[in-house]
């Protein structure tokens, strides 16, 4: 009988406050941008694994692939599997959930869908999914130039300068974009000015978001509801889709933990109907955002 | 053990290749291959599965076509379709987790058209789990699905033109413990007459095996779990999850959507372990013990302390395979004893 797999540690790197660990999971299945898995040191105290967002991955071989994830470490969970060293193991279930659909549906409509500009924006480790967006793009315009986006915006924010290390992460896959003919830039804020005027990003969305626009979104809920309305203030036609957190203790489906009150009064599980989610779908057509919230200070 | 399982997953093998041996049990009228199964609401197989498709579409297949429990017990349904309680409902504590879902299901009518025939389907006996807030309710559900099974091929209470009875692969086990619904369930489950009314009445309608789930929120258990089998119940479940507290680590108020939850997971095993090990010194009926299940010696613990069955529950969120790889674990641990199962079941009272 199949099991979880214990993937193999290949790599652990300090990255700010945060730490890119990178494993080898056998029997890996590419994940679609947006995707996740759950994680548990083997060995870990804590009973649960946790949901964390596809960051990387390599092509697969025989030999599994190589997949990293970015961990901030904020409880004893994630402190275990930010203080992994390589040969460590890790109890890996993934990928799993719906991904960002919208950046296939950019694609079938040949990059042509509205503006055909999109917009990533991210929040503290929220930025994780990001960069397999990216290579998933990169992948794109090399092979079909006619179906990418005409323009794509990396618009992040940070709580301070240890966190937008971060950054580092993310500009080779924008300079390759770039390379690859596809018009892209990246712009980070920080709460406490560490890189320049201090802000959130929804200021550098404000300045960029434009009608016909597509936006991917991943951060905590106040930045989500945020991003949301600035959105809907920048008009109706803006596509926007949020990744959202969720307490959750199995990832498939099982347990109903991850459940989110969605605009119409709906539960939807972040783990199977999500975690990406139509903004629509979460806040409604208000422009005061009524979603509950996720988990936020107990969970570790 | 974990060199082990990482090369069954390298080499890519999709079903569990053999079941394990001499450790077929039985529940009643219902024959199990082994004696591990799942607790209600904590293992949705066909969910699993649909995960699972875009995980290892072999494992997918192999896990509706070979579950990894000896019977499988679907979540609590209810006459009406009830939505949940509102978000957060889970929350890991030490050694374990609180969780507060609130019973959310699509009711009877829906489960009878949807779900029951699925079900029906899966090679393995099923344990449908029901809820409600007055005795009527449960009457009501458990009637419901006794119409459905009599109608289906082979339904009917006799075994017929050589179709096996439904007898033999359906039971019914009475939810009479959630502490995440405010009214009805626990309230039944806490009173020893009402447990009484609420089985009997139930055992008029339901001809198969009859199990009632109890609540370990009680002070004196005994005379609850007397009154469920005086009442006709074939067995019991023990337990259903510790109701508990916990708080956002920020606001410092009630972190669960709820306010208050059940605790699951290894924390509860020797509260729950004391339940079992007390009702099975004053009841004559099997019992199936649940209650922080993880591993083999969890599972040679409930037995010895009188369960002839043993549920994985929490322990399943983290891995959906664990009953049966309990099981191949339990064979291996009762051989290194040089006993059988029997042998094993109620030792502690030896």
């Amino acid at each position: 009988m199949k099991d979880r797999s214990l993937a193999t540690v290949l790599c652990s790197t300090q990255v700010g406050s945060m730490v890119l660990v990178r494993v080898r999971v056998s029997g890996w299945r590419p994940a679609r941008p947006g995707q996740f898995a759950m994680l548990q040191a083997e060995g870990s105290s804590c009973f649960l694994p946790r949901a964390f967002s596809v960051h990387s991955q390599g092509e697969a071989t025989p030999d599994g692939a190589e997949v990293s994830f970015l961990i901030a470490p904020i409880g004893a969970a994630t402190h275990d599997l930010a203080t992994l060293s390589p040969g460590d193991r890790v109890w890996t279930l993934g990928p799993l959930g719906r991904g960002f659909g919208a950046v296939d549906d950019m694609r079938r409509s040949g990059g042509r869908a509205g503006s055909g500009r999109l917009l990533l924006v991210g929040g503290g480790v929220g930025v994780a999914p990001f960069l397999l967006v990216l290579e998933s793009l990169l992948q794109r315009a090399i092979a079909r130039p006619e179906d990418a986006p005409t323009q794509v915006s990396v618009l992040f924010g940070f709580r301070d300068a240890a966190q937008a290390e971060s950054l580092a992460l993310f500009v080779p896959a924008v300079d390759a974009l770039c390379a690859a003919g596809v018009p892209a830039g990246l712009e980070a804020i920080c709460e406490d000015g560490s890189l320049g005027r201090p802000g959130l990003v929804t200021e550098l969305l404000t300045e960029s978001v434009r009608v016909g626009d597509t936006v991917l979104a991943c951060g905590a809920h106040a930045m989500c509801e945020a991003v949301w309305r600035v959105c809907r203030q920048a008009g109706d036609d803006v596509d926007v889709w949020f990744s959202l957190e969720a307490g959750m203790a199995c990832g498939i489906g099982s347990c109903l933990g991850c459940v989110m009150t969605m605009a119409d009064g709906s539960m939807a599980r972040v783990c199977r109907e999500g975690p990406v989610f139509a903004g629509r779908d979460v806040f409604g057509e208000s422009r005061h955002p009524c979603a509950a919230p996720g988990p936020h200070g107990g969970g570790s | 053990m974990n060199e082990e399982r990482e090369a069954r997953v390298g080499g890519g093998e999709g079903t569990s290749g053999r079941a394990p041996r001499g450790l077929a049990t039985r529940l009643g009228p219902i024959a199990l291959a082994h004696p591990i199964i799942n607790a209600s609401g904590t293992f949705d197989l066909f969910e699993v599965a649909a995960s699972l498709a875009g995980v290892d579409e072999a494992a997918a297949t192999a896990f509706l076509a070979d579950p990894p429990v000896a019977a499988y017990v679907p979540k609590t349904v209810t006459p009406l379709p009830r939505t949940g309680n509102p978000p957060p409902r889970i929350l890991e504590t030490a050694g374990g987790m609180l969780n507060s879902i609130g019973l959310p299901n699509g009711g009877i009518e829906t489960f009878v058209a949807r779900e029951l025939p699925r079900l029906l389907s899966l090679p393995r006996p099923i344990i449908l789990n029901i809820g409600g807030f007055s005795r009527q309710d449960y009457v009501e559900v458990a009637a419901a699905l006794r119409v459905a099974l009599d109608g289906t091929r082979g339904g009917g209470p006799d075994e017929t033109a050589g179709e096996v009875s439904w007898l033999s692969r359906v039971g019914l086990e009475l939810n009479i413990s959630c502490p995440n619904v405010h009214s009805g369930c626990i309230s039944i489950g806490s009173d020893p007459d009402e447990t009484a009314a609420v089985v009997s009445a139930v055992r008029e309608v339901w001809p198969g095996l009859l199990l009632a789930k109890l609540t370990p929120n009680v002070t004196d258990i005994v005379p609850i779990a007397r009154a469920a089998a005086d009442a006709g119940a074939d067995g019991l479940s023990l337990v259903n999850t510790f109701k508990g507290l916990a708080l956002d680590r920020l606001s410092l108020k009630p972190f669960l959507g709820a306010v208050t939850g059940g605790l699951s997971g290894p924390a509860i095993k020797p509260l729950a372990l004391r339940f079992v090990y007390e009702v099975s010194a004053a009841v004559d009926v099997p019992l199936v013990g649940m209650g922080g299940v993880d591993s083999v010696q969890d599972v040679l613990d409930f037995l010895a302390c009188g369960a002839s069955v043993v549920a994985v529950g929490a322990s399943g969120f983290r891995d959906p395979w664990k009953p049966h790889t309990l099981a191949v674990e339990l064979e291996a641990a009762l051989e290194a004893r040089s006993m059988t199962l029997a042998e094993v079941i109620g030792m502690a009272h030896r």
